[in-house]
């Protein structure tokens, strides 16, 4: 559901390996094509949050405690998705679209996006961090009835780093000892030296290229579920087709009926929890657009509300209580070059900071669908900057023309004159417009407060990417989508320069690069998130970012659809892209507009 | 050919086609008074005239008649409905929409009579050197016309649009390049049976070079077409803009167009219906109008079209 274009160091290896195993250009932009869909889905629902919690709680609230649960047989849950799935081999491509909750990886995220125990029943870390002992809980088996073992997750890591699987996105698990080795096709290693062993069925050890404390997160993310091997290697690349399938998770796929939709039934043998509640789900391709009044016409249980529709739905007294605003666990950022002018000069970027008012684009332009972002990491994340107590980020960050135009003062701009020509460059593909009006607002904001004349250049997702990757552009608008609920995720796959497949930005800070190794080795969680404040700090205070707002979506439910998770902060979480349980966790209760169905 | 004739048929002739030239001159006179004579007998093409002008009154004036700066957001002002402050609402930038609108009759009257300067430009003297002087330069010319026929003509102008960026002067130079091609073998046309015309001949008999003959003596009499052509040309290249503008590849914000109104607030349909609807009601009308215009002149600058 993420855009695996936001990951730096993916398209980069992803690349470099199409090109080792003769994928012409054309199929590598096909794919990318693939994935801008992939990311428009995401910007059609990314719209819409209403992000006042008080709200959203209202919403959860008013939706009619109502009825029973209606019987087993019509526990059906009918949920869109917004294009066909390239597969469900999460194994081999993390970003395949299909359905996650077929497996169950040796941990899972809780809404807390917490990694918690699943296949695995514990695991252990040894005292220098570099070894992890997964124990696999007995008696779990896959669909066909065989058993599930260490020895699958040991198959199945290796699967994805072999080179000659092909796996678009193995850096995922670039962590593990000769991970990045075997799968850049290094001299000397080979699939066999790659640090992941099943010492027994119930034991999985896995060895680290260093102390790396987030790597329990990164087991809970889709890159580490798991395939199943005589299936892989009797079907090859058709082994996830409904009737070749087989899987470990609490569902079952039943069929697949390509670029129509696919059925999902309850897998009465899981043995993990959570279990499903619902019998049956009904998955059919519906274009984001078209969502919406296909839900108006009882023919979905739920929909995706563009942010432009979010008034009418507000308005309306039957759909107003059916809406579910949840963070999208992402940011929307702009990266100034270091290269050109103006803002190769430090004040400068500094000042963009102070120029831009992030409450008025939130909550004036944007209607409230998102939370003004002063940093990197967004509250649903451990490593949350709080502004509350960090009180540097006032000065670095707070809404102050007179301190951005203060901080002109000596530089050759200074009084806001003399300005170089400035692009701000975005993608224009996606959430429906939304990244283009915050750009117009951003360009009215530089006017007023810099005197800077701004104009805006949209790009399709292709087109984008590359002229991020190759730094080509003056100042970047731009979002990135966590994968996994970590610091690491957002700090060393955007910012971190001391990589040889290259930089999504230019920011290039040796000092900042050590914190964020320094933080992936620390020994305590808490050591490891002042590290990670500290780089964070260090970043803003170069004026590498100024951070705008974390989005939100808004989805629509229908009534008798119950048991829709939340936090412990009381906030609604979606399947998103990193919880993925709620097809568990939900229910159907008994109401007067709920269809019969089979 | 000429040089083949007798002497005494030659000059003969030459007295007669100066005859005839005077002839048509008169007769062109007439032709303008009674042209307008018969466009004002028609009540759509005045119609759409009035409309025309009206358009054209709010592009020159644009700075007067707005009441708010196109581009000022108002961040306090965001997705107003229609009210007297704002007779067409704001945006959700809280810009007022009806400053936007009109300012948005000036890009599309730029980009209407902009670019049909560089088709004329383009497209009138290579139209003219290949009907007069016919031969290879009409052969190697006219293939040229027909490859550049062959392109579908908003995907090339998407291509050219996308390889000089977004800009009023791209799109003029964008809708110049693909749009000549009409222009060219319509004045092509004119003059290969032009220059056959016994008032050529005369022209030349009296030592005219080709260069006083086309301007002076053809192409004034292939106007009319020419005229009407660049009417319908007009609207054409608006609605291209817009449609640039609504892909987002024409203007680029803050200054507005209609296209990129509608493309930007499509969205907003079911929310606020103001947004999308006015700029599409103007685009509607000024292409209407345009028409009528256009058909009107052509009934009047050209009987014969009549039934």
């Amino acid at each position: 559901m993420q855009d695996w274009t936001q990951d730096s160091k993916q398209v980069e290896l992803f690349m470099k390996r199409s090109e080792s195993a003769g994928v012409s250009r054309r199929d590598f932009m096909k794919i990318l094509a693939a994935a801008a869909g992939t990311s428009a889905f995401v910007a059609a629902c990314g719209p819409t949050a209403v992000p006042a919690p008080s709200q959203a709680d209202e919403s959860a609230a008013a939706a009619p405690a109502a009825g029973e649960m209606v019987t087993d047989e019509q526990q059906i849950f009918r949920n869109p998705m917004n294009q066909e799935p390239a597969s469900h081999d999460f194994n081999f491509d993390l970003y395949c679209n299909g359905e996650t909750e077929l497996f169950a990886g040796l941990l899972r995220f809780d809404t807390d996006y917490k990694p918690v125990s699943y296949v695995a029943e514990s695991y252990s870390v040894s005292d220098d961090g570099t070894v992890y002992t997964f124990k696999i809980t007995p008696g779990l088996t896959w669909t066909n009835g065989d058993p599930v073992t260490a020895g699958d997750f040991e198959w199945s890591f290796k699967r994805q780093l072999d080179p000659a699987s092909g796996a678009p996105y193995a850096a995922f698990l670039f962590d593990i000892k000769n991970g990045e080795a075997v799968n850049t096709s290094a001299e000397g290693v080979t699939v066999d030296d790659i640090g992941v062993k099943a010492t027994d069925d119930a034991t999985l050890e896995i060895t680290l290229e260093g102390a790396r404390g987030y790597f329990p997160t990164v087991m809970a993310y889709l890159a580490a579920l798991p395939a199943h091997r005589p299936s892989v290697e009797k079907f090859a690349e058709k082994w996830t087709e409904a009737a070749n399938i087989v899987t470990n998770g609490p569902w079952k796929l039943t069929e697949w009926q390509h670029d129509s939709h696919y059925v999902m039934e309850r897998n009465d043998d899981f043995k993990l929890e959570p279990k499903a509640k619902m019998r049956k789900i009904i998955r059919p391709i519906v274009l984001t657009e078209a969502q919406l009044s296909a839900y108006e016409a009882n023919e979905l249980d739920r929909a995706l509300v563009p942010v432009a529709e979010l008034k009418r739905i507000q308005a309306d007294p039957e759909l107003s209580k059916e809406i579910n605003t949840f963070s999208l666990a992402g940011t929307f950022y702009l990266a100034p070059s270091y290269s050109m002018a103006p803002f190769d000069v430090k004040e400068v970027r500094q000042a963009l900071n102070h120029a831009i008012d992030r409450d008025v684009i939130v909550n004036s332009v944007l209607q409230g669908i998102g939370q003004p972002a002063l940093t990197f990491v967004a509250p649903d994340s451990p490593g949350y900057v709080d502004p509350a107590q960090n009180e540097w980020l006032k000065d670095l960050t707070e809404y102050n023309p007179q301190k951005a135009m203060d901080l002109l003062k000596g530089t050759p701009y200074e009084g806001g004159q003399n300005w170089p020509e400035v692009k701000i460059t975005y993608r224009s593909d996606e959430l429906a417009g939304v990244p283009g009006l915050v750009a117009q607002a951003i360009q009215a904001m530089l006017k007023e407060n810099l005197n800077m004349d701004v104009t805006l250049e949209g790009l399709e997702n292709a087109v984008f990417r590359s002229s991020m990757w190759e730094h080509k552009n003056q100042l970047t608008y731009v979002r990135w989508y966590m994968d996994y609920p970590d610091p690491n995720n957002n700090l060393f796959l955007v910012w971190y320069s001391s990589r040889a497949s290259g930089s999504r930005h230019e920011y290039a800070d040796k000092e900042f690069d050590a914190l964020v190794d320094q933080a992936a080795g620390a020994p305590t969680f808490e050591e490891r998130m002042a590290l990670y404040i500290e780089a964070e700090k260090r970043m803003i205070e170069d004026g590498a970012a100024t951070y705008v707002y974390y989005p939100f979506g808004v989805r629509l439910y229908k009534p008798w659809v119950q048991g829709l998770p939340k936090n412990s902060a009381g906030l609604n979480v979606q399947d998103w892209n990193i919880y993925f349980a709620l097809t568990q966790e939900v229910y159907v209760v008994d109401h007067p507009d709920r269809p019969e169905l089979s | 050919m000429a040089a083949t004739a007798p002497a005494a048929v030659q000059r003969k002739t030459t007295v007669a086609s100066a005859d005839d030239a005077k002839l048509q001159m008169r007769k062109e006179t007439n032709l303008w008074r009674d042209a307008w004579r018969r466009l004002l007998r028609n009540k759509l093409a005045v119609a759409g005239m009035v409309v025309v002008l009206f358009f054209l009154f709010l592009a020159i004036f644009a700075n007067l008649i707005a009441p708010y700066p196109y581009d000022k957001a108002d961040f306090a002002q965001t997705y107003q409905f229609p009210s007297w402050q704002h007779p067409f609402g704001t945006s959700p930038l809280g810009q007022d929409m009806l400053s936007r609108l009109i300012y948005g009759a000036r890009v599309s009257m730029l980009v209407g009579l902009g670019a049909q300067v560089i088709v004329l430009l383009i497209g009138v003297p290579l139209g003219a050197i290949a009907g007069f002087y016919g031969g290879r330069t009409d052969l190697y010319l006219m293939r040229f016309v027909d490859v550049m026929y062959a392109f579908p003509t908003l995907l090339f102008v998407i291509l050219i649009m996308s390889a000089l960026g977004p800009g009023l002067v791209n799109i003029f130079i964008a809708l110049g390049l693909t749009g000549w091609v009409t222009l060219c073998r319509l004045t092509r046309g004119q003059l290969l049976s032009l220059r056959e015309k016994e008032f050529v001949l005369a022209a030349r008999a009296v030592g005219a070079k080709s260069g006083r003959i086309i301007t002076k003596h053809l192409l004034p009499n292939a106007l009319t077409p020419i005229i009407i052509a660049v009417t319908f040309g007009i609207p054409q290249a608006i609605f291209t803009e817009a449609a640039l503008s609504f892909i987002g590849v024409g203007i680029s914000p803050p200054t507005p167009s209609w296209g990129q109104m509608v493309g930007e607030y499509q969205f907003y349909m079911r929310s606020y219906w103001y947004l999308a609807t006015f700029p599409t009601i103007a685009i509607g009308l000024m292409m209407l109008a345009f028409s009528f215009l256009g058909d009107g002149l052509r009934d009047a600058l050209d009987p014969r079209m009549k039934r």
